[in-house]
């Protein structure tokens, strides 16, 4: 149970670092997995039954001309209704993404001082967040971080005013095994999502 | 009232100043002659006697009102000599506009309407009785239309009222006659929806998913066509959701999850304990 405690009727705005989370999520279930992580019901479980006002998606994409294969991804994310922001700054040679983390610091930081939340949920184990974390926290805002156990340290989980072991709830989507799977970082999104409202309070999730 | 005050308060020569008033207006002004003790036509102005000036005395006769231009007397000075401008008479007031007249009534009211009052009354009193007669008689159809309204919406609300009572009869005899029966320990017809049922009202109620095979999980509340299965990443918790939309289809109360025995080893066939999330709206298994 957190110290700093938060209200039903508080407004939650949510911060998805897409691919710490997914990449989290590969390896705990493994490369050739059946299973797909369901952002959305992650998102929805998580909010319980506060008031999501939005949830951003923070990635990079491909720049002009190369295949870029998280196109797909995206779209399906905003057809959800996560808003999506995709930072045209992959480094092809390292092959790592660029500027996303300072964008969705900057983010999280100016929807704070624009009071456009109560509470944010960053989902996320890196920890390059927390002086972003803290800056939204002196802003007089709530702050909890979700992660996959296996990929966040001790300062991240200690840089909210809550932390929440994503490893414990039920988000990973699983099938049939007549139903075609894709195994690609792109398809590792649940292929449906039934829309309903999920959740509840934190603690009835058995989110600690 | 002075004529040349009502001139000037009712702007008939706004483009005279004061100085004009002075020099040119005080001398005009509106006389009644009257044939005076001594038999001479005169009237009166500022308490001095007013006589018609001798070109006017063939035009002014006893008992008219004139506007009139008054020349001071040069000898004396204490009387004028009234020279006939306009005679005021019942001519001179059918010749005026609208608007004038207006303002000569809204000026007459305003300086005398103790003298209007009984006129006015002994003029409009019959109209002012006839339109509050009407006004009443509207009133009063107004105030019948409005209870014949309100009876029938009593009357309705007796009637619903009635029904709501035979309605609350009713349920209650039914919730004796259920209270009456013993309890019912078995799983009925085994919908998710009856299990939420029992597991609100018993918490301790059980129900019974069994693992038959590494993907196989079978359960007498599989009894819907679709569900959402999701898996927690610690392999310990599986939520089972009935949805239309479902990705997971069920036959005969089983459902077939690929990678199931990859994901969380299979030993043998065993039932798994279970319990129904209402903020969930699903059944979650506990596969550790």
């Amino acid at each position: 149970m957190a110290l700093v405690s938060g209200r039903r009727d508080d407004k939650v705005m949510m911060f998805i670092d897409i691919r710490n989370i997914l990449e989290s999520a590969q390896t705990l279930t493994g490369p050739n997995s059946p299973v797909g992580l369901d952002l959305y019901l992650m998102a929805r479980t998580l909010a319980g039954s506060r008031e999501l006002v939005a949830a951003y998606v923070f990635d990079s994409r491909m720049p002009f001309g190369a295949d870029d294969t998280s196109q797909r991804l995206h779209d399906r994310l905003s057809y959800l209704g996560f808003r999506v922001i995709a930072r045209e700054a992959y480094d092809l040679v390292r092959k790592e993404q660029k500027e996303v983390d300072v964008a969705m610091a900057c983010e999280m930081v100016v929807h704070a001082l624009r009071d456009h939340y109560d509470t944010a949920i960053v989902v996320s184990g890196d920890r390059d967040f927390i002086p972003a974390i803290q800056q939204v926290q002196m802003a007089g805002k709530r702050v909890e971080v979700a992660a996959f156990r296996n990929a966040v340290g001790s300062a991240m989980m200690k840089a909210g005013d809550a932390f929440y072991e994503l490893d414990g709830m039920p988000v990973l989507s699983m099938s049939n095994p007549a139903a075609e799977i894709s195994l690609d970082v792109a398809d590792s999104v649940a292929p449906e999502t039934d829309g309903s409202a999920a959740p509840a309070g934190e603690e009835q999730h058995g989110l600690q | 009232m002075d004529f040349n005050d009502f001139a000037r308060q009712n702007g008939f020569s706004d483009t005279l100043s004061e100085d004009d008033w002075t020099a040119y207006g005080r001398r005009q002004a509106i006389v009644t002659f009257e044939v005076d003790r001594r038999g001479n036509v005169s009237g009166k102005y500022k308490r001095l006697i007013v006589f018609r000036d001798h070109d006017s005395e063939n035009q002014i006769k006893a008992g008219e009102t004139w506007v009139c231009t008054l020349i001071q007397n040069p000898n004396s000075g204490n009387n004028y000599f009234a020279r006939a401008v306009q005679k005021v008479d019942s001519s001179f007031m059918f010749a005026l506009k609208k608007d004038q007249i207006v303002e000569i009534a809204a000026a007459l009211w305003k300086t005398c309407p103790d003298a209007l009052m009984p006129a006015l009354e002994d003029m409009y009193g019959e109209q002012n009785a006839a339109a509050t007669a009407k006004a009443v008689d509207e009133a009063v159809k107004t105030v019948k239309q409005t209870n014949a309204q309100l009876t029938a919406q009593v009357a309705e609300l007796m009637q619903t009222d009635l029904g709501n009572k035979k309605i609350i009869a009713s349920l209650e005899a039914r919730v004796k006659e259920a209270e009456a029966k013993p309890p019912v320990h078995a799983i009925p017809a085994s919908s998710v929806a009856s299990v939420r049922m029992m597991s609100l009202s018993n918490p301790q109620f059980d129900i019974c998913v069994r693992r038959e095979a590494p993907d196989t999980l079978s359960s007498p509340v599989f009894d819907q066509a679709r569900y959402f299965v999701h898996l927690s990443a610690d392999r310990r918790v599986l939520l089972v959701r009935p949805h239309l939309n479902g990705n997971v289809i069920c036959t005969d109360q089983t459902i077939v999850l690929a990678g199931l025995g990859m994901l969380v080893p299979f030993t043998a066939a065993c039932d798994l304990v279970c319990d129904y999330d209402a903020d969930l709206g699903g059944i979650r298994v506990y596969l550790k």
